[in-house]
């Protein structure tokens, strides 16, 4: 074991004289005299309860958090009064505030915990059996759900691998990435079982996506890991799921789709929203990011998977007819241009478009002439 | 950043190549004839929905995962087909033994379907005739500052583990992020019980402190299990019946009824894991026994700080009502070890010389 604590309470002399004192009705009752402040919290809107922005306010709240909270290191709640010469130090390594924070991050974690649903209750899944859907349709619809289940966990272990190295005076963040991993076990869950309804299983899984999964987890630090993460993977996955419910071949699907998205906007946003605190409060961790989002384009790149892309053209063209192949080509092409214009309308939002011209998109884009001269226009 | 790509592949042209050829509407296609086991699953019971254990079947069934995971270091979900070159995640916890609970798919399915969200399901408005005390106000929130820590950690400790679970152990994962999930809403529950009306918030307990550490910083993830679904959570458990008990107003008996029910779920999963476990690998159960001698160690001095035992005293009332609760956690907790396999932990433990230091 790693941690011994400071006392063997077993033949501790202290400890027995406090019982016995206890006992007698004699309380220390130091406790009492805490010093901490005293304010007045009430909900502002009962329709939404007593929420997280509700009890912001002094001293607990998290408008008033430093960059720099030279506050407590241990599991201490931020407001606590605590003594730091006698707290156990859980030694976080994320002790800034821009190391974590989002503007409207509160906000989001009160959305994430009322929005939460059910993926084995509330998606009719006897309904499957009303729609009648080709085999081959459905073989391009289990092999989007094998993608979707294996790349939905990377929103669950790249927080998680974070969420433990973070101060706890920022547990706003922390509950807010406590729920992020719900929501992607979520869809994790709902996509596995999808795939497994459908009559056709869980076919191959793709190594070019999962490169990109290793280069997320294995950021160097949590803002570029989330950069990368919310704002590029999650971002380009939140249009995959607009596309999806609209290629989707029964109400069922589009049900799914309709739900995970919600989640996964969620997410982008608070990765938006950390960059943009970044880009406001430590203008001077610019390079770090664009060197780690070079790389991180780079492995997207790579991810163009043959599997992958064809099994979108097949279900938006409706079948593997040349003319049906044709017109699956122009919809899955228009979605990919979507998300490399989305992605930048996020880099221009979050204060960080200057790396338009440097993405490893650009050149790209215009080599394949897609869609010349959208770059740098704004989203609409 | 740490993972750097064997090429720049925006300067690829095969890349380039491969994306005009589906352009021009060239595609392979060879994917289609990549079918695993075919699978149709469907409800058991229509009015459940579709479980977990609806589609553990064949191929995809948890039945057959062999005790050390040899196969799938990647994120390829279980029972898909696996091509070459998938990489390695960097998984650390990779044997059977070493998570797996059989009730682990049910608790996940229950932590779902028992969702509340302490903004609006908590009746705070109750709290503004609270049928208690100045001073029992003052106990409630110290407890409630005491609880706000264990939620904080136990977050923590289940995220350091999630990440390291190989994905083959998917329902683990999942539960573990349902832990997750519960044990922030304990942190932002009692923050707000704290804070509701004239709030504050009480005293950072050291010794509680101490023995949330040890938890946090076990070696291994079944010391981490052993120590916080079984120890940690036994001790949540009965305060939170304790707090239902001995509430005068509706939101303090919400609060303690969720908080009871949340509890039993990491109980239910600390136990049936840590059989599993002791089950598989006897040889476990002396690392296991040692690690909760200390932690055990570290709650006695928890229990006995005044940081948590005067609120209790007052909100209770006297002393009996206390060295009651403390007696039915040990005792509760030693049957769950018990259960578990350990043994009698009885003769090992501090906690009967603490519970007789408490009555002599």
């Amino acid at each position: 074991m790693s941690y011994y604590g400071p006392t063997d309470w077993r033949s501790n002399s202290d400890l027995a004289l406090r019982m016995r004192d206890i006992r007698k009705g004699n309380l220390d009752l130091g406790w009492l005299k805490a010093g901490t402040e005293k304010l007045k919290f009430s909900q502002e809107n009962p329709k939404r309860g007593f929420t997280y922005l509700d009890v912001n306010k002094g001293s607990y709240g998290y408008d008033e958090l430093a960059e720099i909270p030279r506050g407590p290191r241990g599991a201490a709640p931020r407001g606590a009064a605590y003594d730091p010469d006698h707290q156990a130090d859980l030694e976080p390594e994320l002790n800034r505030k821009s190391d974590v924070w989002a503007y409207k991050v509160a906000s989001f974690t009160e959305e994430a915990v009322s929005r939460q649903w059910d993926a084995t209750t509330d998606i009719p899944w006897n309904d499957l059996d009303k729609y009648e859907r080709s085999e081959e349709l459905e073989v391009a619809f289990a092999q989007l759900c094998t993608f979707f289940t294996e790349v939905e966990m990377i929103a669950t272990d790249l927080p998680a691998k974070w969420l433990w190295r973070m101060n706890n005076q920022f547990h706003e963040v922390k509950h807010f990435i406590a729920t992020q991993a719900m929501d992607e076990a979520r869809h994790a869950e709902v996509f596995r079982k999808r795939v497994l309804a459908g009559g056709v299983g869980l076919m191959e899984a793709l190594p070019q996506a999962e490169h990109s999964l290793k280069a997320i987890l294995d950021g160097d630090t949590y803002s570029d890991a989330s950069a990368f993460m919310h704002l590029l993977a999650e971002g380009n996955v939140l249009t995959m799921f607009r596309f999806s419910e609209l290629i989707s071949p029964t109400p069922v699907d589009k049900r799914i789709f309709q739900l995970v998205m919600q989640d996964e906007a969620r997410h982008v946003s608070y990765g938006l929203q950390h960059l943009k605190w970044t880009m406001d409060h430590t203008p001077e961790r610019k390079e770090q990011l664009h060197s780690a989002l070079d790389e991180a384009e780079s492995v997207t790149i790579n991810q163009f998977d043959a599997a992958l892309t064809e099994c979108m053209i097949v279900l938006a063209g409706k079948g593997t007819k040349p003319d049906q192949i044709a017109e699956g080509v122009k919809i899955v092409g228009d979605m990919q241009v979507k998300q490399m214009h989305e992605y930048f309308h996020r880099l221009r939002r979050a204060g960080f478009e200057d790396r338009i011209p440097r993405s490893k998109f650009t050149p790209m884009l215009n080599d394949l002439g897609i869609a010349p001269g959208f770059i740098g226009r704004p989203a609409g | 950043m740490s993972y750097i790509a064997p090429k720049d592949y925006s300067q690829d042209p095969e890349i380039v190549a491969k994306i005009m050829r589906t352009i021009s509407g060239q595609l392979d296609l060879s994917w289609m004839k990549k079918i695993g086991e075919r699978a149709s699953f469907r409800p058991s019971q229509p009015a459940r929905g579709l479980t977990l254990d609806d589609i553990n079947h064949g191929a995809y069934s948890p039945d057959r995962l062999p005790e050390v995971v040899r196969q799938n270091f990647s994120m390829a979900p279980r029972g898909a087909i696996l091509p070459e070159g998938l990489p390695s995640l960097g998984y650390r916890l990779n044997r059977k033994s070493d998570v797996w609970a059989d009730v682990a798919p049910q608790l996940f399915e229950e932590g779902k379907s028992r969702r509340w969200a302490p903004a609006h399901d908590v009746p705070w408005t109750a709290l503004a005739e609270p049928g208690h005390s100045e001073e029992v106000a003052h106990a409630l929130r110290q407890l409630s500052t005491n609880l706000i820590s264990i939620g904080l950690v136990a977050c923590d400790t289940a995220a350091l583990w999630e990440w390291r679970t190989n994905q083959e152990f998917h329902e683990i994962k999942y539960l573990m992020c349902v832990q997750m999930y519960d044990a922030a809403r304990i942190a932002e529950a009692f923050r707000k019980r704290s804070l509701a009306g004239d709030g504050q918030l009480g005293v950072d307990c050291p010794e509680l402190g101490d023995f949330l550490k040890a938890i946090f910083a076990s070696d291994t993830y079944p010391e981490a299990s052993a120590s916080m679904n079984l120890l940690l959570f036994s001790w949540v458990q009965a305060l939170s019946r304790h707090l239902e008990f001995t509430a005068t107003n509706a939101a303090d008996a919400f609060l303690g009824t969720r908080l009871a029910q949340d509890a039993t779920r990491f109980i239910a999963y600390g136990v049936d894991h840590i059989r599993n476990l002791l089950h598989a690998r006897p040889v476990e159960a002396q690392r296991l026994d040692d690690h909760l001698d200390l932690c055990e160690n570290a709650l006695v001095g928890a229990l006995g700080a005044p940081e948590l035992i005067e609120p209790l005293l007052i909100l209770s009332g006297g002393f009996e009502p206390v060295a009651g609760l403390y007696e039915r956690t040990v005792n509760e907790y030693f049957a769950r070890c018990s259960a578990a396999g350990l043994g009698d932990r009885r003769s090992r433990s501090p906690f009967p010389d603490f519970l007789r230091m408490l009555r002599s």
